[in-house]
């Protein structure tokens, strides 16, 4: 089983975070549990092995349709794998979905949106079919691009302030003071709350709490033993309590709990490097 | 495929409750009841039966009297999720600064910035008719005394 990430082309690295492609080279002899942290982004994911179901907050058992949107998740989800794993997908930057598509974002929190409700049949169809006939990852991957550099040429999009907003707390996972975002955007903090919520799908404050979080959860992802005031203070939480609280709301867990129990795909396979396309 | 355009049209809905929250942003509580129908249900939860009536009397009363007492009131819609077919559940920080006395809350002219889970259920012609909230009342009073 192997999970790459693939780097999209310069003219797309606005709107696209990266690609990935997760195949189980077979299929897996029981089902496999995959958990996830909420991490900051969206994304449009084809499915060409086998169905899976989703659990979250929300839902006890989805079956994920075979291509859908993934709205932004607040909350830890998990996945429930049997089969064939064979999945590509686009990871966006954060307001990439509003910007390119126009989407409504926060109507697809903790939503998993089939493709087929959001775009034309044909288009969704073409894909659908290029992606389980390409033989090799680089031709996937090329699906994928195109897929993007298609409605890229039809919307002409043009990114504002809210996706260069949303992009620094992503690089700066979330440690950050939201009034200095709010400051740099010569809009009020009620008009940068607004239009962010509209492109992002959460409020700035609350999006920079999920980042920080789906960061912090990268740094033990795969570990057995964690120095906690490490973390906590590399996190820059303001203190002990402040950590185990936003901890807690976001994965469901205590820290010590979330390490013991936690089956990320960290603990299958080793943490994937993002590679360039060829 | 049936369930999936139910779920589509539960996730449209979050657009009437996310107006609601802007309106009561810009303090127009006439706005506000726009968007309900007047003769649902409003419950605020930790005031127990006595914060439990028709959103057009009880919950225009409170609102009224919130955005008298606190006249920068302010919110930000965290995020929102459909919760089932009708309802959604908005997640909002509620803050604001006392300048009158409020529910027996003696104004000190202190701050305060609270949690509030709004659980809003609306009908078919997307009017809300129940809205459910929810908050720490004791850190409320707290933050105010």
């Amino acid at each position: 089983m192997f999970y790459r990430k693939y780097q999209p082309t310069e003219l797309l690295s606005p709107y696209v975070e990266c690609y990935f492609i997760w195949d189980s080279e077979g299929p897996l002899t029981e089902t496999m549990v995959v958990e996830s942290p909420p991490n900051g982004f969206c994304s449009i994911v084809f499915n060409y092995g086998n169905v899976y179901y989703l659990q979250n907050k929300k839902y006890e058992r989805l079956q994920v349709p075979m291509q859908f949107l993934s709205g932004q998740s607040i909350y830890s989800y998990s996945l429930f794998l049997q089969g064939i794993i064979g999945i590509a997908g686009i990871v966006f930057k954060p307001a990439a979905l509003a910007t390119i598509f126009y989407l409504p974002v926060y109507e697809y929190t903790e939503e998993r949106i089939d493709l087929y409700t959001i775009f034309r049949k044909e288009v969704i169809d073409k894909y659908v079919n290029e992606i389980k006939m390409a033989t090799t990852e680089d031709q996937k991957i090329k699906c994928l691009e195109d897929f993007i550099l298609s409605q890229y040429n039809l919307q002409r999009p043009e990114p504002d302030y809210i996706d260069s907003a949303a992009n620094i707390i992503i690089e700066k996972n979330g440690m950050l003071q939201v009034s200095d975002l709010v400051k740099d955007s010569c809009m009020s903090r009620r008009s940068f709350e607004r239009k962010f919520f509209q492109k992002v799908g959460l409020s700035p404050k609350y999006y920079a709490r999920i980042r920080r979080i789906g960061y912090l959860c990268n740094l033990i992802a795969g570990k057995k033993k964690v120095d906690w005031p490490q973390v906590f203070h590399e996190c820059e939480f303001y203190d002990q309590a402040h950590f185990i609280k936003d901890f807690e709301e976001f994965t469901g867990r205590s820290p010590g709990q979330y390490l013991k129990e936690n089956t990320e795909l960290a603990n299958y396979i080793e943490k994937p490097t993002t590679q360039s396309l060829k | 495929m049936s369930t999936l355009v139910k779920e589509q049209q539960a996730l449209s809905l979050k657009n009437a409750c996310v107006e609601f929250m802007f309106a009561y942003q810009l303090r127009n509580v006439d706005k506000m009841l726009g968007f309900c129908d007047q003769e649902g249900e409003v419950w605020f939860r930790p005031l127990g039966e006595a914060g439990k009536g028709k959103i057009g009397e009880l919950g225009k009363a409170i609102w009224s009297s919130l955005i008298d007492c606190f006249p920068d009131i302010d919110n930000t819609v965290d995020a929102t999720v459909a919760e089932d077919g009708e309802s959604v559940r908005c997640q909002v920080v509620i803050r604001g600064t006392q300048a009158k006395d409020f529910a027996g809350i003696a104004s000190k002219g202190k701050k305060f910035d609270s949690d509030h889970i709004f659980i809003f259920h609306l009908n078919p012609a997307n009017k809300i008719d129940r809205i459910h909230i929810t908050w720490d009342h004791e850190d409320f009073q707290r933050q105010l005394s």
